[in-house]
């Protein structure tokens, strides 16, 4: 490695996928199902970040990665 | 006979995730050979089927009292299961799979068989038998037994322990590492009575205290480790002729406590609308309701 590129800054990437972003903003106050790799997760869509999105369930906020995110329904009847 | 309260030995936490997988492992402490069930059920037999109980009264009380608490450590256990497996799966139309989380789950009957609920069988599934009961009729050979059985128990408690950080699990696991631990004392103390032989010098066995699970030190801290309950008013007295002394781990005496303890109330199981539970609808229960009162000539 030359001297170079060490004295480079470290760069940081993010990976937005913009059209879930968007989609996930228009359902912001619903009720959902957000099914993640881990399982899934049932309450209210409070809050959406360009990486992550806030879902209130009766025991309290989960912040749940995007990347992380399979599918999400708004059928919860 | 048996007297009934409406609440369970220790409150244990409202989960904030589910954890199917892990309420499958609790399950050995629940239907396992070596569970709450096989605890109880070998007290039970034991103390319904013992000999000579007027010459041998503290022997039968000891086994009598333990009896009546194991039956509310079998429902603390299915309560923590109860607990860990809800919101695995959600509502939703039924063609759109809402159960879908459940198929590959460890354990199929707890989303097929039962609403998501606890039942009599151990962690891979197989169901509690009566089999696992051993009631020779010899005092000394049930106790024995009843020694090693609690110590079977403890080690299956601690494993579990290590496989899950689980917080209602480790609430659970944290009371009955303890009371186990007055048991497995109790079988101890009585062995010794009746042969002679200081069975206390070789606990704990295995070779690790209480104090190491960090939900089982406030159950030390308290004293739990120090009470035996007789679960009666007024039955049960000659228990005190076992357990008595000191405790070995920290010198204080030890007590028996007439009844029960104080205890805690159970949690409220929601409806599950995908699994059918309880199945009734809100026009259903006004329905009832509405029954229910005319019966009772309620205006």
């Amino acid at each position: 490695m030359d001297q170079e590129e060490t004295r480079r800054p470290p760069e940081m990437t993010a990976i937005v996928e913009p059209y879930v972003f968007e989609t996930l903003r228009s359902v912001e106050g619903e009720e959902a199902v957000i099914q993640t790799t881990q399982g899934s997760l049932q309450g209210r869509i409070v809050g959406v970040q360009p990486d992550h999105v806030v879902l209130e369930r009766s025991g309290g906020n989960f912040f749940v990665r995007i990347q992380e995110i399979v599918w999400v329904t708004l059928d919860v009847t | 006979m048996f007297m009934r309260q409406n609440r369970m030995l220790i409150p244990l936490p409202e989960p904030s995730y589910a954890d199917a997988n892990a309420a499958s492992a609790v399950q050995e402490l629940l239907g396992g050979e070596f569970g709450e069930m096989s605890t109880l059920n070998n007290y039970m037999f034991q103390s319904f089927n013992f000999r000579d109980r007027k010459k041998f009264k503290p022997f039968y009380d000891l086994i009598s009292s333990i009896t009546a608490e194991e039956f509310g450590h079998v429902e603390l256990v299915s309560q923590t299961i109860n607990l860990m497996i809800q919101g695995t799966t959600h509502t939703g139309n039924v063609n759109n799979s809402p159960m879908q989380n459940a198929v590959d789950k460890r354990n199929s009957y707890h989303f097929i068989a039962n609403a998501q609920t606890s039942r009599p069988m151990d962690s891979m599934g197989q169901h509690w038998t009566g089999k696992y009961v051993f009631n020779s009729g010899n005092l000394i050979q049930d106790l024995l037994h009843n020694y090693f059985l609690e110590i079977g128990a403890r080690t299956h408690k601690m494993r579990v322990y290590e496989m899950t950080d689980n917080p209602v699990a480790r609430e659970m696991i944290g009371y009955l590492l303890v009371r186990g631990g007055v048991h497995v004392l109790a079988y101890a103390k009585a062995i010794e009575v009746v042969s002679g032989v200081d069975m206390t010098k070789m606990l704990p066995v295995p070779d690790l205290s209480n104090d190491k699970f960090d939900t089982a030190r406030k159950f030390e801290a308290d004293g739990v480790h120090r009470r035996l309950y007789r679960f009666s008013e007024q039955d049960y007295k000659d228990v005190d002729k076992i357990w008595k002394g000191a405790h070995p781990d920290d010198g204080e005496p030890l007590e028996v406590i007439a009844g029960a303890p104080e205890g805690a109330p159970l949690p409220d199981l929601p409806p599950i609308p995908e699994t059918f539970a309880p199945g009734v609808s809100i026009e259903d229960y006004r329905k009832i309701l509405e029954r229910l009162k005319r019966g009772a000539n309620i205006d």
